[in-house]
């Protein structure tokens, strides 16, 4: 097995045992990424991304070309002569009998959305392409001091602001390993489709809604989400504050528990950083489930979705062969001496709609500082302050612009105070709130929001009551195709549409890993089969606040029992 | 008026709505740009009647807690407050010499201010 293919713990005993040097495995991955990466992404306009081209001959062709070399364009940035010459420092360090750090000379990916001193961090945006990060964000100050050798800066969705990694300003986007005509998932899809294709050994990414689970169901990865003010926010550029998450993505569940014991823990630097105690995650790897109860949940398999043709939302089942296999994950489970408890989270359906209110507004206020007065791009020629924000700000992509306007929407009086909305205020007895000042009514549908993330969170409260663990599909489907792959090669994927460009659509595809977003609570990713493509599939495990020990152990007794891992890999030699 | 069910109207946002959402959020939107976020900001405020349906249901529940992040912090878990003490950051310079504009007040060719054109 090549190290590139290895885990963090296997390199970790061999560094120990003097089977192999710091170099040999920082080498290992820069030419494992030589081989798979394929060119590194610009923000120079990308012609197949352009609908209105979709039928032009020369634009096709470029498409099919570039689509056909089965590259995984994991990475914005790669660091290699940095991170060979940090490699040498280690085995020097080492040879001297320096004592061997707990992610010692093992190379990290981290999604360019944390700030990295002195390196460009670009939340894969234009108006942050040319800033440089004056400061390491606290958890890559953290895996920095455990020793880990920084690869390269991955891509994502611009601002985090998407599921597949396609809203990226760096284009081309990251493929999915598995079939490089589909998405890798986001919006760490960058991150995650590194640690699939063997280009890291283990990787940094943020969870808002789902962007480190969905990604990591999606490429065949493990993914977490820590409990909310586990892992402080230091220096995360920010999309929504209350629901941010920084946590690790890896091969298994043991490289998992690894990164986060290292990277969590209280930060004054944070003022949602939590003073609860770190336990040791590894110690609990390996301990029986027997006399579990993990909690089924109904509508994590019967959800509310829209339709692709009407834009309604209605209910229909998760895709059939995701069913299958989470019911193979439960016998899996009852087999290991767990038992598997049916229960109701109505609440669950809200989750988007809830996400469409409070993240927007988050963010709306987070990206107000991109005017480009401090740092980043500024548009020149402007002769007053109004208009350099303004054409500084057209910089920002669809994405985050949107979800501003959405955010400016929500909160904004002159939605509300239409005549349209107020004879259902009428008829629902709030004749009050129609005289009330604008002031209060801005906050109608924020309140509204906040009020079902509460009974959200009651849901999973009155369920950790009855059970250990919930155990879900992490999507209700496998990865969708590249809307590029859809227009320009929709022969390969048998018609099968992309997804990006509707964001209803998108966004609902976060509707089983949102829920724990909203209620804070910790949440794993791990892969549990394929389906008839060949495309992973992933079981999520939900537990109580600070019960990421539970997560842990009830997920590595699944993957010990399956091993997924050794199963199958992503064949990147061939063309798609 | 579009209605997603009899009883719950809601105001679809037009192009007015759309610019003047643009203009407080400081944005100059192309013209080939607003049919689209038209578009999908109508979509997206469908959605939004589903919190009107939830509204309803919580209200036969009597739920009306609010909670404006995941977990509650607890007096054993909550960050203390920080004391006030000014600590200046120790990399200024950088920040100034990566700032798009600043003014130039000695020989090292970097300031001490950021430049930005008059307000109105």
């Amino acid at each position: 097995m090549e190290l590139w293919d290895k885990t963090a713990h296997e390199l970790l005993k061999q560094l120990r045992e003097k089977e192999v040097r710091a170099t040999d495995i920082v080498a290992s991955v820069f030419e494992r990424i030589r081989e798979v990466e394929g060119k590194l992404p610009t923000t120079d306009k990308y012609l197949p991304n352009s609908p209105e081209l979709k039928d032009d001959a020369n634009v096709r062709e470029q498409a099919r070309q570039e689509l056909s070399q089965n590259k995984v364009q994991s990475y914005i940035s790669l660091r290699e002569d940095e991170a060979m010459s940090e490699a040498e420092e280690t085995d020097r360090k080492l040879e001297r009998g320096k004592p061997i750090r707990a992610l010692e000379g093992i190379p990290l990916a981290i999604k360019d959305i944390f700030c990295v001193k002195d390196t460009a961090s670009t939340a894969a945006s234009k108006i942050l392409e040319t800033f440089i990060a004056p400061y390491d964000a606290t958890s890559v100050e953290l895996l920095r001091n455990a020793g880990v050798i920084i690869v390269g800066k991955t891509n994502l969705d611009e601002f985090t602001h998407g599921s597949s990694t396609e809203s990226s300003a760096f284009q081309p986007s990251t493929r999915n390993p598995w079939d490089t005509l589909r998405v890798p998932g986001g919006s760490s899809g960058g991150s995650a489709a590194a640690v699939a294709a063997g280009e890291t050994i283990i990787a940094l990414g943020t969870d808002t809604a789902g962007s480190i689970r969905q990604p990591a169901a999606f490429c065949g990865v493990v993914g977490v989400k820590p409990t909310y003010g586990r892992v402080s926010r230091y220096g995360l550029i920010a999309f929504a504050s209350s629901l941010d998450c920084v946590g690790p993505l890896t091969k298994d569940v043991r490289d998992a528990a690894l990164m986060l014991q290292v990277m969590a823990g209280y930060d004054r630097k944070d003022g949602t950083s939590v003073t609860t105690p770190v336990p040791d995650f590894t110690r609990v790897l390996g301990k029986s489930i027997k006399g579990m109860r993990i909690g089924w949940p109904q509508q994590y398999f019967q959800i509310e979705f829209p339709n692709e043709d009407t834009g309604e939302i209605e209910f229909r089942e998760v895709e059939h062969e995701v069913y299958e296999s989470l019911q193979a994950a439960a016998n899996v489970f009852r087999d290991a001496g767990a038992e598997i408890v049916e229960l109701e989270l109505p609440f669950t359906r809200f989750g988007v709609p809830c996400y469409f209110v409070n993240s927007r507004i988050e963010t709306m206020s987070n990206l107000h500082r991109y005017d480009g007065v401090k740092y980043g791009y500024r548009a020149i020629g402007a002769s007053s302050l109004h208009e350099m924000y303004n054409k500084t700000r057209h910089s920002l992509g669809a994405q985050p612009i949107q979800r501003i306007l959405m955010g400016m929407y929500v909160t904004s009086s002159l939605y509300w105070k239409s005549d349209a909305l107020n004879p259902y205020l009428r008829s629902k007895g709030d004749e009050e709130i129609i005289h009330r000042s604008p002031k209060d009514e801005e906050y109608y549908f924020q309140k509204l929001a906040m009020q079902v993330r509460a009974r959200i969170r009651r849901d999973f409260v009155q369920a950790f009551e009855k059970v250990d663990c919930l155990m879900a599909p992490t999507a209700p489907f496998t990865a969708f195709p590249l809307q590029r792959a859809a227009m320009h090669m929709p022969e390969k994927l048998k018609g099968e549409g992309g997804v990006f460009g509707d964001t209803v659509l998108m966004q609902y595809g976060d509707c089983l890993t949102v829920p724990a977003d909203h209620a804070g609570i910790p949440a794993i990713s791990v892969p549990c089969g394929f389906d008839s493509k060949g495309l992973p599939v992933g079981l999520q495990i939900l537990c109580r606040d600070w019960d990421e020990e539970t997560m842990f152990r009830v997920a590595y007794a699944y993957e010990q029992a399956t091993n997924w891992r050794t199963q199958r890999r992503p064949n990147l030699s061939s063309p798609a | 008026m579009e209605t997603n069910r009899a009883d719950i109207p809601l105001k679809r946002i037009e192009r007015t709505d759309l610019l003047g959402l643009a203009k407080f959020a400081e944005f100059e939107l192309e013209e080939s740009q607003i049919d689209y976020f038209l578009d999908e900001l109508n979509r997206q405020r469908r959605a939004l009647l589903k919190l009107l349906e939830a509204r309803e249901l919580m209200e036969k529940e009597g739920w009306d807690q609010i909670m404006s992040h995941g977990i509650p912090y607890s007096a054993s878990n909550r960050p203390p407050l920080r004391e006030d003490i000014i600590e200046p950051f120790a990399n200024g310079s950088h920040i100034l010499e990566h700032a798009p504009l600043t003014d130039l007040v000695d020989d090292t060719g970097k300031g001490s201010y950021f430049l930005v054109p008059p307000p109105p």
